[in-house]
């Protein structure tokens, strides 16, 4: 064979193998973060050595996750493999359908174990404490806006399952919320990118719930706060190619405290908007900031004193609540671990609301701790 | 460690090529030893000992066996340590379970459980060395005089987790002599480039289907949702399979040696006796080699010959696996070459090709169904619902969803069991157009970024042969 010339091997290695190499060696020098903002969570650290763990094979395991996680262009390497599958006809990812426009998450099936204990827990609270209450699950998008999904997807029925679970809701008056959010389904209700409504959705809701109440609903008035919003559906799906979505507030102009208790501690706040977080990668933690055992906002519209169980679905919608009562405490049931006495005074409400969203309803059993009423009864 | 893994792609074996390139000639068997046991330990450190305890026995009963050259009785003794040294390794780590758990529910002894964990690769490792043994044994091959040499031909990483089996005579003067070149490590990695992108593209891809769908995940059933099951099981353990071989070689290729080819097309037999041609060749081999030669093969009487394919067949799908179903798939191929060679042979050979691709593919598919369920009542209802005898209905949206979703993935598959792909690629290796090379370096480039895509974000990165 001639010195020099050119062969296809030669080629090849030049470019395949020296870029092979050039990632690997790169690999090895390149910085490294802590934390993922788009995925939203901690990236493996390095794991500690023990022999019982190398001889076990979890040592071994968790390099190759600390490795995974902090491998070169990690980002763009989850895009590309979201983008292959979308060209291969894949319209799922992650649990995530993939729709023309907007990214819809799809809810596992019910729990039905989950489901009947949740019930049960809300009959014996309205049982118990004889406040007069509404009970209101929100359908997720795949349900309410079921036109966006793929073809021939066909998620279980979220109506039929909400419809059995209020014909057995002993005392809470059911608010019909699903017929009203279809009514608007070709609306902007739901994020495009993350699993909340939007301000919109949720004042469908506030409605409804005002009509059931027998409650007089305030007109709608909202200003933009982000354009850029980006959400948990878009962080598992791994899909980069969904517009962005925007977030609209609804305005509260009177003055409002906020106290924010984690059942030990309490800290005050003089707005329930956390413009800290529109910077961040979680931009629906604006509202009421994040998850927290319980959030009591007071406001000066006067009227009574309302007390919500509820997931984050309730979080945009609060500021308009306080437009009809003159305080009004979130109870996050999944961060409350001691007796209600500890967070708030039950005593002092007129009126209780639960609001859950589908999955957190029928896929989770948090609401049993409605039990840990403690001391009322 | 497995092939398909950002930390073997990008840290193990790089580091091990530069390695290997630079050291002399006489160290490169020692840095693959070494290379073999990080390998091998990383993901079975536990086994590692009684591995290199067997191979100190393979190894001394090959030199004894040579020194006894002229006593048959002596080296058959020695012979017979050596394969059974191996054989009780494969049957304490592998079947225990599986007879203790026979024989304690025959008796009704509830109480008796055994779980002993089977090691990576021991199903490979032992048949190898039994292959040594035996061609000793039979002179085929001259016993390896270094045990150096020897420990690096039964740890060689590439083949130590899942195949091919290869003998010693295939690599005997490659680890003496390891001609490495620029060609060698560019055509290695192509090849395993292929590999690569055969078992994370489309194996990985069509058994995620297929897990939904045989654990019942998948939504209601219909006769449509059970095909592309078990047409996506199908092509997911040959392109995982076929794919871990294609690594193998390639990977062999890298490091100066040469492996024989393990499948050949299978999907495209005429009829079984062509699919078991075609199948995972090195087993087959071994099997016709050490087991159905010895036992007479063919040129006994009819009976005879029947019970012997019967034997064979029952023992390779044991190996598969310890449960009774294997034995089933086993025999039930024992049944169909059977039937093959004494009854319509002739027959289907005359009939129109499209006719036996259509029985030889059924056959085996509806085997899958077999290889697949250990239980027998989950193995009957879904054959019944294959064929529409649960009443489910033909086909229903959710089965249309995932043939939309699946669809193009499984032509693909389809295209690529095929050997015109094959073609395409010896076209590009000997073509003397420069655009031709441009082009092919960035085609396998852009398929190995597609490879590391899916493995940086792996959730599903199953490997089926593990349990082998």
């Amino acid at each position: 064979m001639k010195k020099n010339k050119l062969t296809f091997n030669k080629i090849f290695f030049a470019s395949f193998i020296f870029l092979w190499l050039a990632t690997a060696a790169y690999n090895l020098v390149k910085p490294t973060s802590d934390f993922s903002e788009n995925e939203n969570r901690y990236l493996a650290k390095f794991p500690r050595y023990t022999t019982e763990d190398l001889l076990e094979g979890r040592f071994m395991l968790g390099v190759e996750d600390y490795i995974n996680d902090r491998f070169v262009a990690r980002d763009f390497w989850i895009s590309m493999q979201s983008v292959l599958e979308y060209a291969m006809g894949k319209r799922e990812s992650n649990g995530v359908y993939i729709c023309s426009d907007a990214l819809i998450g799809s809810i596992d099936e019910p729990n039905r174990e989950y489901v009947a204990g949740n019930i049960k827990a809300i009959n014996n609270f309205t049982k118990v404490t004889g406040l007069p209450a509404e009970i209101m699950i929100v359908p997720s998008a795949a349900e309410v806006q079921a036109y966006k999904l793929p073809r021939f997807a066909s998620p279980w029925n979220q109506s039929a399952e909400i419809e059995l679970i209020y014909s057995n809701i002993d005392d809470a008056v059911c608010v019909p919320v699903g017929e009203a959010l279809k009514e608007h389904k070709y609306e902007y209700i739901y994020y495009r990118t993350d699993h909340h409504w939007t301000s919109w959705g949720a004042y469908i809701a506030y409605k409804a719930y005002c009509e059931t109440a027998g409650i007089t609903p305030v007109e709608y008035k909202a200003n933009r706060v982000s354009d850029d919003f980006k959400g948990t559906l878009y962080s598992t799906s791994g899909v980069r190619f969904i517009k962005s979505d925007y977030i609209e507030a609804y305005v509260y102009s009177g003055p409002v405290r906020c106290d924010i208790s984690n059942g030990v501690t309490a800290r005050s706040y003089d707005s329930m908007y956390f413009s800290e977080f529109l910077d961040k990668k979680d931009k629906y933690a604006y509202f009421l900031g994040q998850n927290q055992p319980a959030i009591t906002v007071y406001g000066n519209s006067g009227g009574g004193k309302l007390l919500i169980f509820k997931d984050s679905y309730a979080h945009c919608m609060a500021p308009m609540l306080l437009e009809n009562f003159s305080q009004v405490t979130l109870v996050d049931l999944r961060y409350v671990n001691r007796t209600f006495d500890h967070y708030f005074d039950i005593s002092e409400y007129d009126r209780v609301l639960f609001l859950y969203s589908i999955d957190s309803f029928v896929n989770h059993s948090d609401i049993t701790r409605l039990n840990l009423i403690g001391t009322a009864n | 460690m497995v092939f398909s893994s950002v930390i073997f792609l990008f840290y193990f074996l790089p580091a091990l090529v530069i390695l290997y390139r630079i050291v002399p000639e006489k160290l490169k068997n020692l840095v693959m030893i070494i290379g073999s046991f990080v390998f091998y330990a990383w993901g079975e450190i536990r086994f590692l000992p009684i591995m290199l305890l067997l191979s100190v026995v393979d190894y001394v009963c090959g030199r004894l066996m040579e020194k006894y050259r002229a006593d048959d009785k002596k080296r058959r003794i020695f012979m017979l340590i050596a394969v059974l040294a191996n054989l009780s390794v494969l049957i304490f780590f592998k079947y225990t379970n599986f007879f203790v758990g026979n024989v304690a529910a025959l008796a009704g002894w509830d109480h008796i459980k055994v779980n002993i964990i089977l090691p990576i690769g021991v199903s490979f490792n032992t048949f190898q060395s039994i292959s040594y043994a035996i061609d000793v044994y039979r002179g085929t091959t001259s016993c390896e005089k270094s045990y150096y040499h020897y420990l690096t031909y039964t740890t060689l990483f590439p083949q130590i987790i899942a195949g091919p089996i290869v003998r010693y005579v295939t690599v005997e003067d490659d680890l003496d002599d390891h001609l490495l070149t620029l060609d060698s490590l560019s055509a290695g990695m192509r090849r395993f480039t292929v590999g690569l992108a055969k078992k994370v593209l489309i194996a990985n891809n069509v058994g995620f289907i297929w897990s939904k769908i045989s654990a019942g995940q998948a939504g209601e059933p219909s006769v449509l949702l059970y095909w592309i099951g078990i047409i996506a099981y199908t092509f997911q353990i040959y392109f995982d399979f076929s794919g871990y071989s294609d690594m193998a070689i390639g990977l062999a290729r890298i490091f100066g040696l040469t492996f024989d080819e393990n499948f050949n097309y299978p999907y495209i037999s005429r009829s079984i006796t062509e699919f078991w041609r075609r199948w995972h060749i090195t087993l087959s081999g071994w099997f016709r080699d050490y087991v159905y030669i010895p036992l007479g093969g063919n040129r006994v009487s009819k009976p005879r010959h029947i019970l012997n394919l019967l034997i064979v067949w029952a023992l390779t799908g044991f190996w598969h696996g310890a449960s009774w179903n294997f034995i089933f798939w086993g025999l039930y191929f024992a049944l169909i070459l059977i039937a093959e060679k004494y009854l319509y042979g002739n027959l289907l050979e005359k009939l129109p090709a499209v006719i036996q691709h259509v029985y030889s593919l059924l056959l085996v598919i509806v085997g899958w169904v077999i290889f697949y369920f250990e239980d027998l009542g989950s193995m009957g209802a879904y054959l019944r619902g294959m064929f529409g005898l649960d009443g489910s209905p033909l086909w229903n949206s959710q089965s249309l969803y995932y043939l939309l979703g699946y669809g193009l993935i499984f032509l693909a598959a389809a295209y690529f069991s095929t050997p015109h792909f094959k073609k395409i690629i010896e076209r590009t290796e000997t073509s003397e157009k420069k655009p031709v090379w441009i082009g092919t370096t960035a085609v396998y480039m852009a398929v190995f970024a597609s490879c590391v895509a899916y493995l940086v974000n792996s959730t599903y990165n199953p490997f089926l042969y593990f349990r082998f």
